[in-house]
């Protein structure tokens, strides 16, 4: 998807070599829910996924950033949002 | 997993770098308290994700682990809408109030933020209970002279601020201006790790568990950085250049000049560097080019991501 935080990247770059890590937030700071789809239109997440990400595992986390790329070309059919633990 | 070492009573909203995360508690009574708000541009979003993880209750209380812009941007919006009590660090208090602009890190920075009215403080010492259990307030200084953390030391979850990330820490500001701040960042890592916390809650990015390595890669950093304080200086000017580009989104170098122009921080960060004003600003723009964090279309800078919606 090609989406990655690029601040994030930049001080990763200046502070440490890469390490394997989880799978990271897809948000690029433009934070602003699109009426029409009710994604962002930064990451295309909803405001739920946003919301529980930091509880979600990497499984679930994966899950969504699959979606991205379609939603962001509008060829998704907007599925709903995965369900979500505990509500 | 990282869920289950976070208590069922509290919830963070992890976000990006423009704004910082935010951690929910849920109270008694069906009220709830916030640590930290975002930036102001976002201010509307973050009202509605704080309102979804609310669930009806109404937040009564928020919390600043320090007043960067980043950090306490959403105060004056959810203030408003929930009638909510803020508390901020006791060293910032005053200048919050009297909203002295020649002090506040936002105008020395050439960021924004709306005005908030602080109610209280906290300082270092302070218990304070929040969802259900009761938090240690610890002085953070460093990145901040005035920073707090929150430590709760029977499940040993700390909310680190930007005194310590996964890799790294935030820009530490008073050496910029001349004060001192390296040694003060030393301190809090001793201070972290002798508080030995289980799970970190940083300012910006996903909530960690290996603490000892972040520790360690904190330190590794530190130590670069006191040896040419000059990184600490070339570092910062691309991140406050970064940062009014998620803000500004595309912007002119002059544009940029504006708001940076005035910017203590930036003015004294340039000294640093030896360098005019304006050949800073061109060099950081320029290495931000490089990096790919920023892209360049004739004159105008744009922030990687941000398409016309």
């Amino acid at each position: 998807m090609g989406i990655s935080s690029d601040l994030r990247v930049l001080f990763l770059s200046m502070v440490a070599p890469p390490q394997a890590r989880e799978i990271m937030s897809p948000c690029i700071s433009v934070c602003k829910i699109s009426q029409a789809t009710g994604l962002c239109l930064g990451c295309y997440r909803s405001l739920d996924e946003i919301a529980a990400w930091s509880e979600m595992n990497d499984a679930q986390r994966k899950g969504i950033m699959d979606q991205l790329s379609a939603r962001a070309l509008g060829t998704s059919e907007l599925q709903r949002p995965a369900p979500e633990e505990g509500q | 997993m990282v869920a289950p070492l976070l208590l069922p009573s509290m919830r963070v909203l992890e976000r990006d770098w423009l704004s910082a995360n935010h951690v929910v508690f849920f109270d008694s009574g069906h009220t709830a308290s916030l640590v930290d708000t975002g930036y102001v541009k976002h201010a509307a979003f973050t009202c509605n994700l704080v309102s979804h993880a609310l669930g009806g209750r109404r937040l009564a209380r928020i919390i600043n682990t320090h007043l960067h812009s980043d950090h306490c941007g959403g105060n004056h919006a959810l203030a408003s809408r929930h009638d909510s009590e803020i508390l901020v660090p006791k060293g910032s208090f005053e200048i919050a109030r009297g909203w002295m602009l020649e002090r506040l890190n936002f105008t020395l920075t050439g960021q924004r933020c709306e005005r908030f009215h602080p109610s209280g403080f906290l300082q270092d010492g302070d218990h304070l209970m929040l969802g259900g259990v009761e938090w240690h307030i610890h002085a953070a200084p460093g990145h901040d002279p005035d920073s707090i953390l929150l430590f709760e030391p029977t499940h040993r979850i700390m909310i680190s601020a930007d005194a310590l990330w996964e890799d790294g820490f935030g820009v530490t500001f008073p050496e910029l201006s001349g004060e001192s701040g390296f040694e003060e960042q030393r301190q809090v890592l001793d201070l972290i790790e002798s508080l030995n916390p289980r799970a970190v809650i940083p300012g910006h990015g996903p909530v960690f568990t290996e603490v000892d390595l972040a520790l360690a890669r904190a330190r590794g950093r530190l130590h670069w950085l006191r040896e040419d304080p000059l990184r600490n200086a070339r570092y910062a000017l691309k991140v406050l250049v970064k940062f009014l580009m998620l803000d500004l989104e595309r912007a002119t170098a002059s544009q940029l000049m504006d708001y940076l122009g005035k910017a203590r921080v930036l003015l004294d960060t340039a000294d640093m560097l030896a360098m005019p004003v304006t050949a800073a600003l061109d060099w950081s723009l320029e290495s931000l080019v490089k990096a790919g964090a920023l892209q360049r279309e004739g004159d105008v800078f744009v922030s990687p991501g941000v398409t016309a919606a």
